[in-house]
């Protein structure tokens, strides 16, 4: 993975969370340790309490394939998992971890893989969607996350005037900026950034 | 509901007459729609003829105080399949006829000459008036005539100008609350079987009338209860579809490549997110919309929503995850306000949204219009309900618009459109968009509780039922499920809690007096799967039409890179029970 760029705080006064849901389902990179079970790396380094990810997480994708079993092993760095709360229609259920349907798509579940682990830490990439975005987005983004800086030139470009008038502030790198252009001008346009946001009167998202 | 509804077109002035039950006594919704077809229509017959009959059933529950139980069968010889068909919309039109007193209206005879009629139905009876101002109007347009006369205590049920042309896509629309023309009978081309009678609205005002009294008050009263606890508090019909709707499945979908993009060319679309669910409700909460909608009055869920342009103006009712697929992935469309006036005139000339965006996706192929290209695709959609040339070839669906262009990509069986799951990666569901009586159908085998209802018999909980064991475990119990007036989505809660699933057994019994087991559930499921499978014998239709087009064996989906390769004889057995 390439060096981290740019670091940009943000402190929200009141409500806001929702525009960075779309960052959390675009995905966010973590660094894990490699030869681990999901469930431990999703719980140990990605910070996600067991029992939410037990109860709550009923959908697992690594890599686009629906995943049954929480003890498949990571075995490479840059794998992608995806994590949503149960789905409705067939396909939503068919899709659920272990589910009753799982056998309706036997053609694309995730099988073992039968390479070895090459290293000892990689990065995952975590995509959350749904109420995992909603719900597991203050924690995280208050730990900081880290992003494709492209995604978080997309999310400054977005941010309407109620944010840059509404009482939020914004730093790079520690500076303040006050508008979309500085913001964007500080940020670098490609790499990794890593995203903190502060929201100590969070309520009534 | 004890009586049944005639309106015979044949001879000048179609004539209105009641009957009771009879041999249909104690059907409903699917159930009813089937056994009528099956038994009344020669299945030879062409679906437009002065033989084939449109039948329009609430369901068993409907006009009850029973939660979700807003479903309205319409049933006939298919235009677009040819087949069978039974296709249904919530909105608040079952409610309203259950509460009239009629299990069923049938449409029935020879239309003589061009002349458009209205039906008007309250407490003290039927009235059929000639109106041939309604000509070519619009669901919406009806929706201005009449709302005065329906809106505060009853529903319309409506053809658009798709249905008056008579095409082969074109849909029966219900009114929701608001009386507006959002909820559709989709499927099959059921719209062009009542612009064939020459009916072009049925008015019905409920003033008057109460709901239905179950024969076993208490024990009804308490199992509602019981139903509606469990539907509150499943995370699928208490929190995932009031949130965010259908269209959450976007993402879901679309991360497990088992999305149809470019008319089913690839599994996953990569402005997926920019059109998903979640996506929908923030853009939709922001501008004022609202993402919590019930279709009808007493449901529990409120899967629907109202999308409101940047200044808060309605658009449209929020696109289910089906149109948001087949006006928007399947087509290249990542603008969600390009897929909302999309559906908004689905809406409003009556074209169901999976045909006419398949549609679009084959005409996309076929070089009629780049993919990606909304402008033009809203223009065609104005084609087909203003009935140009071309218009009547799109409207005719995906099968016939392919055969036009010569192109062999046609995503159909049985002529019908395929929704929104690539048969490659789910390939269970292909098993039953190959199987289903009704043609390639989402909802032919839906995520009902087959384990807890046993059907197909006491399955090991460790042992994974196959594929075809599946589908015909969930055909059988949908097909049940469907005659029942209960939305499908009833299915999650269902589903994963055994004591809802029996809740909703317990409804039943207390409101008909009966002690119907889940054995019997299952057995009026096959009743009724094989009433319409015979029909469709009857019809000509043999194992070969159990098939999924070639083309889905042969090309493999990215990003899985897999096929369909279910083998012919395990789809012949899906019946053998």
């Amino acid at each position: 993975m390439e060096p981290l760029g740019a670091t940009i705080d943000i402190a929200l006064p009141k409500g806001g969370m929702s525009a960075f849901y779309p960052l959390l389902r675009r995905g966010i990179w973590f660094e894990v340790g490699l030869g681990r079970s999901l469930e431990a790396v999703l719980e140990q380094d990605c910070g996600i309490d067991p029992d939410y990810l037990h109860q709550r997480v009923q959908t697992i994708f690594l890599n686009g394939n629906p995943v049954d079993d929480l003890q498949t092993a990571l075995t490479r760095s840059g794998q992608a998992v995806a994590l949503s709360a149960a789905m409705p229609g067939l396909v939503g259920a068919t899709m659920r971890r272990g589910g009753y349907f799982a056998e309706l798509r036997e053609g694309i579940s995730h099988r073992c893989d039968a390479q070895g682990v090459c290293e000892e830490t990689g990065w995952l990439l975590l995509k959350l969607y749904n109420f995992p975005a909603t719900e597991l987005a203050p924690t995280l983004l208050a730990q900081g996350i880290i992003l494709e800086a492209a995604a978080m030139r997309e999310l400054i470009q977005s941010l309407d005037d109620a944010f840059w008038g509404g009482g939020a502030e914004m730093a790079v790198n520690g500076e303040k900026v006050a508008s979309r252009e500085e913001a964007l001008g500080l940020l670098g346009g490609e790499g990794l950034v890593r995203l903190r946001v502060a929201q100590p009167e969070r309520q009534g998202e | 509901m004890d009586k049944i509804l005639r309106i015979n077109v044949s001879g000048g002035e179609p004539q209105v007459s009641e009957e009771p039950l009879g041999d249909y006594a104690g059907l409903g919704g699917r159930a009813m729609t089937s056994t009528i077809v099956s038994k009344e229509v020669e299945p030879d017959c062409h679906p437009l003829g002065p033989e084939n009959k449109l039948v329009i059933a609430p369901g068993m529950l409907s006009g009850s105080a029973a939660v979700n139980a807003g479903r309205l069968s319409v049933g006939c010889k298919s235009p677009l399949t040819g087949g069978i068909k039974e296709s249904n919309a919530g909105g608040q039109g079952a409610q309203v006829l259950a509460r009239l007193g009629y299990a069923a209206i049938v449409l029935e005879g020879e239309r003589q000459g061009d002349d458009l009629y209205v039906v008007r139905i309250n407490k003290d009876g039927v009235k059929v008036e000639k109106d041939n101002s309604l000509c070519m109007l619009a669901n919406y347009d009806l929706m201005e005539k009449f709302k005065d006369e329906y809106i505060k205590n009853g529903s319309m049920i409506s053809i658009g100008t798709a249905g008056e042309m008579r095409l082969a896509n074109s849909t029966v629309a219900v009114t929701d609350p608001e009386g507006r023309p959002t909820r559709h009978a989709g499927r099959g081309g059921v719209g062009a079987v009542m612009g064939s009678k020459g009916i072009k609205a049925i008015l019905l005002d409920g003033t008057g009338t109460k709901n239905r009294s179950p024969q076993n008050p208490e024990a009804f009263k308490d199992a509602n209860k019981r139903f509606g606890e469990g539907l509150r508090r499943h995370a699928v019909t208490g929190q995932g579809l009031p949130t965010y709707g259908t269209n959450v499945l976007t993402n879901i979908i679309n991360e497990s490549g088992a999305y149809p993009t470019y008319n089913f060319k690839e599994g996953r679309y990569k402005d997926g997110e920019k059109i998903s669910g979640e996506a929908q409700a923030e853009l939709e909460t922001k501008r004022g919309g609202n993402p919590t909608h019930g279709c009808h009055r007493g449901c529990i869920m409120r899967c629907s929503g109202e999308y409101v342009d940047k200044d808060g103006h309605y658009v449209s009712k929020q696109p289910e995850y089906e149109t948001v697929w087949a006006h928007g992935g399947n087509c290249g469309i990542c603008e969600l306000d390009d897929i909302a006036r999309l559906d908004y005139l689905d809406d409003n000339y009556g074209l169901d949204t999976i045909e006419m965006g398949a549609t679009i996706g084959v005409a996309m192929e076929a070089g009629l219009l780049e993919f990606g290209d909304a402008p033009r695709a809203i223009e065609l959609v104005h084609e087909v309900g203003k009935g140009t040339p071309l218009g009547r070839i799109l409207g005719s669906g995906a099968a016939v618009t392919a055969k036009a262009f010569g192109i062999e990509r046609a995503p159909v069986v049985k002529g019908q459109a395929m929704p929104a799951y690539d048969p490659r990666a789910v390939k269970g569901i292909g098993v039953t968009y190959a199987t289903s009586p009704m043609g390639a159908d989402h909802t032919a085998g839906y995520a009902v509780a087959t384990n807890i209802m046993k059907v197909g018999g006491e399955v090991d909980p460790l042992k994974v039922e196959g594929q075809v064991e599946l589908s015909r475990n969930l055909q059988i119990a949908t097909a049940a499920v469907d005659s029942t007036g209960m939305c499908l989505f009833i299915a999650f809660a269902v589903l994963d809690q055994p004591d809802t699933f029996q809740a909703l057994i317990d409804m039943i019994n207390g409101f008909y007096g009966l002690e119907l087991t889940a054995d019997d559930v299952t057995e009026l499921g096959k009743t009724i799967l094989k009433a319409e499978r015979d029909f469709n014998r009857r019809a000509g239709f043999t194992a070969m039409d159990d098939r999924l087009p070639r083309f889905f064996k042969r090309e493999k989906l990215a990003p899985h890179d897999v096929d369909f390769d279910v083998p012919d004889e395990q789809l012949d057995e899906v019946f053998n029970w």
